[in-house]
């Protein structure tokens, strides 16, 4: 075809072409405008005092004479069990934790009809009807606008510029993108739309009006919906934005406000001088007076309420009670469970031996909340701050070291079938085990799930980076035909060959099976994540022998030994990174 | 009364509109640069053996070819034996070559003889590897092509809606060998020069990610080099 041929052709589209410019022109006139003028230069996230009155005086704690603390409310079940609330699916204490899908219904359970049959995808099928959706609020503020919905992908909400205010309740504040955070050319076009989301600690979220994808570090996050400028504000996809916050979006059907709460992430038990320390990790600086604690003596115990924050242990943001960290010290074990919803609280409590007091220990970091555990009578404020974990033994090996743990597939992502047994349920049981290793290793390990729930590739890997976590590991079972057999591990990145050797051989080892070798494929999990991140396929559940053994329990504890080892081989020869 | 422009197919297109021809430019270059695309120079690739079977190893023919581009004005076509290299797995989910011989249209350019089908290996591949690929996945909108002003040896595989939407990519194992067979299959009946970034295209559309696996960009065959086997 001749060009000018080609010009009489499709001549006809010209209006298009003149109206795709206009718009471009709009963009870019609409951004730079107020709504943009209105971000601050600043990095600065909000930063309250750790705890109001309560938490900020010792002294008010009496491990003695247990007393409920302000705004705690009264109920006669605290007495039994800091989890009997009937506004949560508690377990049994010490069971294993289950999904309080009633209490959750931004991520139902995947059973749920509305999920299921959906192709897993990248981002993932938002389980939820958005139709529902009649208003926003962030972090305790109502946003007075009605949320814009873009089909059944995301919903849009003005939280930045004139509200600004409402970004900084999840601990992150808007600003004009930094050159150097932009990927490519800084000097075109669209970089004049570009802004950014800064985050308490690490890289910021560089996003670009209109366009879908955000960058950290100027890698691609891709994003359910572009965020827009409408009537000079800007407007941002919630649901796509949350996870890169730590934050969790959870819809009360009772009146169609859909929460966008701030979580509580981790706990980790250590000794430091002779005392037992608890940290708890939050995804936003903690509010003054946000931080409640109370006491039980028998059985004795020591619990913190969290207003306003959701429960973030797991990429499904799971409402269900859970043990969050093995026992360590005069502390049996640590648990934690959203206590109450809409608005949420959630709680953390510690199963002591014996009767401790615990004293709140101010940090420089107001994400992290601590307390050092010490005996009744014993000092009144020891001071652990710079006190740094030392190994001093198996238990020790991993301390320090956050690893996220993924089990593959879920929900109605089945996994690869066997004959008797389904990949999702041992890619489960595997993780839980190999968390429990890795746990008396000393390692803070948080799961992606802890349930049968379906979670997108996209959401595991924002967990994993949103908790900044020094190790991934995908745990799956392979399948092919009846004969294949054997264990193969994956990695994407450089960084990532020498952990993926370590656990590869310990792993062999392990399962006894024929060794197909460390390679590198581009799974979705281990290439999105930042940190060194593998992909074991412990055995082939096509093959009935190899099934024999995934079901056999004795065999899947000695493949997580394995697994953990491995790690710990990782850590000691190549360390983490700081 | 606006006049309507009949198009070569015979169907008339939309009132002529009055904007300014100035607007039109960037699309008459985009017309050119596609018109240009798909009728560059021609250079033949691979040899005809001397009995008149056409080698497609990918590899065989590296040497001497600088050029994908297809027959040209002057490029004669005649029947002969061709051999097609496609990759299948084995029980332990590694690929093998296996050739399979048929007659086909080869084209001749002087001296030169070359055969380029992909579209045919991959069906050959589908049919030959059936527990590798869903149930009815084939070729869609125009099977294997070079998007239109690509230079950057990007080419794009069509497949069918069901292609992506089978449970087949559940195993991880299935998934990564059914994109190496995919991968390698297309670049040996290629016949380049150099290593092809395969795109695969459902509805028109890249797909992002297939079962476990990342496909937001591009896969190259050196991603399955650890899955082939010889012999």
């Amino acid at each position: 075809m001749k060009p000018f041929v080609a010009a009489r052709r499709f001549h006809h589209l010209a209006p298009f072409v003149f109206a795709t410019g206009l718009c471009s022109w709009l963009l870019a006139t609409t951004f730079t405008s107020p709504a943009l003028a209105q971000l601050s230069k600043s990095r600065g996230a909000t930063q309250s005092v750790l705890g109001g009155p309560a938490v900020e005086a010792s002294s008010a704690f009496s491990p003695r004479a247990p007393r409920r603390l302000a705004q705690v409310p009264a109920t006669p079940s605290l007495a039994g069990s800091a989890f009997s609330s009937p506004a949560v699916n508690s377990t049994a204490l010490g069971g294993e934790a289950v999904g309080s899908a009633a209490n959750n219904a931004a991520a139902p359970s995947a059973e749920s009809p509305a999920s299921s049959g959906a192709a897993p995808t990248a981002l993932g099928t938002l389980p939820i009807d958005l139709s529902q959706v009649r208003r926003i609020v962030v972090a305790g503020k109502v946003i007075s606008e009605a949320p814009l919905r873009v089909g059944n992908v995301d919903v849009l909400a003005p939280i930045v510029g004139e509200n600004s205010s409402i970004l900084s309740g999840l601990g992150a504040s808007a600003s004009r993108a930094s050159l150097s955070n932009i990927p490519g050319n800084p000097n075109t076009p669209t970089a004049e739309q570009a802004f950014q989301i800064n985050l308490p600690q690490g890289d910021p979220i560089v996003l670009t009006v209109g366009k879908s994808m955000a960058y950290i570090k100027q890698a691609e996050q891709p994003l359910r919906a572009a965020p827009l400028v409408i009537n000079g504000k800007i407007w941002l996809p919630i649901f796509s934005l949350a996870p890169m916050l730590g934050a969790a979006v959870r819809l009360d059907p009772s009146d169609g406000t859909l929460h966008v709460n701030p979580t509580i992430q981790s706990v980790e038990l250590f000794s430091a001088k002779g005392y037992t320390v608890m940290t708890i990790k939050a995804s936003a600086p903690l509010r003054a007076g946000g931080a409640l604690m109370g006491t039980m003596d028998s059985p004795p115990k020591v619990y913190f309420d969290f207003q306003g924050y959701s429960m973030g242990f797991d990429a499904f943001n799971s409402t269900g009670e859970r043990i969050v960290s093995a026992g360590l010290g005069s502390v049996e074990k640590a648990r934690a469970g959203m206590f109450e919803s809409f608005p949420d609280k959630t709680r953390v409590v510690l199963d002591l031996k014996t009767r401790m007091n615990a004293v709140v220990q101010p940090l420089p970091d107001k994400t992290l909340f601590a307390i050092v555990l010490v005996p009744p009578g014993g000092s009144a404020r020891p001071n652990v701050t710079n006190a740094k974990p030392r190994p001093t033994g198996l238990k020790d090996q991993l301390r320090g070291i956050t690893i996220v743990v993924d089990a593959g597939h879920g929900g109605h992502d089945s996994g690869a079938r066997g004959k008797q047994s389904m990949e999702k349920s041992h890619t489960l049981d595997l993780a839980k085990r190999l968390r429990n290793n890795l746990v008396a290793r000393g390692a803070t390990v948080l799961m992606t799930r802890e349930t049968d729930n379906f979670i997108s590739l996209q959401g595991r890997v924002d967990f994993a980076n949103s908790r900044r976590a020094d190790i991934f590991f995908s745990v799956h079972i392979n399948s092919f035909r009846p004969t294949s057999s054997g264990t193969e591990t994956f990695f994407w990145t450089g960084q990532s060959s020498a952990l993926a050797r370590e656990v590869h051989q310990e792993l062999t080892r392990a399962t006894g099976l024929p060794n197909r070798g460390v390679s590198q494929a581009r799974f979705y999990v281990i290439r999105k994540t930042w940190m060194p991140s593998i992909l074991t396929e412990t055995a082939f559940i096509s093959n009935a022998r190899e099934e024999a053994l995934l079901v056999n329990a004795a065999w899947r504890e000695k493949v997580a030994r394995g697994m953990a080892q491995g790690v710990a081989n990782y850590v000691e020869r190549y360390g983490v990174r700081n | 009364m606006a006049t309507q422009i009949t198009e070569p197919n015979g169907n008339h297109g939309p009132p002529k509109s009055k904007t300014p021809w100035v607007l039109l430019l960037p699309l008459a270059l985009f017309a050119g640069a596609l018109w240009q695309s798909n009728h560059e120079p021609d250079t033949p690739l691979g040899n005809m053996d001397m009995n008149g079977t056409m080698s497609h190893n990918a590899a065989s023919n590296a040497v001497g070819n600088t050029t994908d581009s297809g027959p040209n004005a002057t490029t004669k076509t005649r029947t002969a034996e061709v051999t097609y290299t496609i990759y299948v797995p084995d029980d332990n989910g590694k690929l093998h070559r296996k050739t399979i011989k048929e007659k086909d249209t080869v084209y001749v350019d002087g001296d030169a003889t070359y055969h380029r089908n992909p579209d045919r290996a991959l069906e050959l591949l589908f049919k030959n590897a059936p527990d590798l690929f869903p149930a009815g996945t084939k070729l869609t909108d125009g099977g294997v092509k070079r998007p239109p002003g690509e230079t950057g040896g990007l080419w794009q595989v069509s497949l069918n809606k069901g292609f992506q939407e089978s449970e087949q990519w559940r195993s991880e194992t299935v998934t990564q060998v059914a994109l190496g067979a995919i991968a390698l299959t297309t670049e040996s009946a290629l016949e380049l020069s150099y290593p092809p970034r395969i795109q695969i295209l459902v509805d028109g559309k890249p797909v992002q990610t297939l079962g476990e696996y990342d496909l937001s960009d591009p896969i190259s065959t050196k991603e399955f080099n650890s899955l082939v086997t010889q012999g």
